[in-house]
């Protein structure tokens, strides 16, 4: 039986640091099953400043063999802006020493939907995950989603079409407006 | 193991196996999905997360706790 702590209509708080705490605990609860289930010997992690800086790192790497668009984003101002936010979903992936993947998240308002708002993954070729970065991210997602209560997963901003279509193989919505001048993909928590 | 991690376990293993039998998890795994683009990449809404960057979780916490009346 669920402790109420895991019922939507029932949690409480009685101050942010449990809150955090509660949510931390979830957070590892979707990193351990997600590498069990898809049987991958990688290191799923939260995101902490190295890890934000080392994702940087990833704009100063140039090669003719790279993928060439960056983000237009900072991931170290990205971890101050999420840092305080207890119910994120962060997630870092590693190939022993290498940093493969990151990803931040949040829920909307009333947790019915799990925001996946930046995502990347290395620019190398060939990736050091064999092309498993967003089937790794995909499946953490989804578990913190059902862990939450949320009842869909929103992935905002795909930044072109050879991304768009890549995430509709793994169930996810053609691309939809979102608030006007964005665009987002949808895929329901629930089977 | 606290409760809070025994039961999300237990909660998110139930999900696993509704997965599994909806055929989901196949899909999840990417095994049919084609070559992954190199480098991934979404997102954009960095102005959003710029208006909470200088904000205390004690702010956060004012912020959201009435969610816990919900």
């Amino acid at each position: 039986m669920q402790s109420n702590k895991l019922k939507k209509e029932r949690v409480k708080f009685s101050s942010v640091i449990e809150m955090a705490k509660h949510y931390e605990t979830l957070r590892k609860v979707a990193y351990d099953m997600t590498k069990e289930t898809l049987g991958l010997s990688v290191k799923i992690n939260g995101i902490d400043l190295l890890t934000a800086k080392k994702a940087d790192q990833w704009k100063n790497i140039q090669g003719e063999s790279l993928r060439e668009q960056r983000s237009s984003w900072s991931w170290e101002k990205a971890y101050e802006s999420s840092k305080n936010l207890p119910d994120r979903f962060e997630i870092s992936i590693w190939s022993g020493a290498q940093l493969c993947a990151v990803t931040y998240g949040r829920p909307s308002h009333h947790r019915t939907k799990l925001k996946l708002m930046l995502v990347e993954s290395s620019p190398i070729k060939p990736s050091p995950l064999t092309c498993k970065a967003f089937s790794i991210i995909s499946t953490c997602a989804m578990i913190y989603a059902d862990l939450i209560d949320a009842d869909e997963v929103y992935i905002i901003d795909p930044v072109n079409d050879a991304v768009a279509s890549y995430y509709m193989q793994f169930g996810y919505s053609a691309p939809l407006p979102y608030l006007g001048k964005r665009i987002y993909m949808r895929k329901s928590v629930n089977v | 193991m606290s409760d809070t991690e025994k039961d999300a376990r237990e909660k998110a293993k139930k999900y696993l196996e509704r997965l599994e039998k909806s055929g989901e998890l196949k899909v999840l795994s990417g095994d049919k999905a084609g070559e992954e683009p190199v480098g991934l990449l979404s997102g954009g809404i960095e102005d959003e997360l710029e208006l909470l960057r200088d904000m205390k979780q004690s702010d956060y916490w004012e912020l959201i706790k009435d969610k816990n009346d919900e």
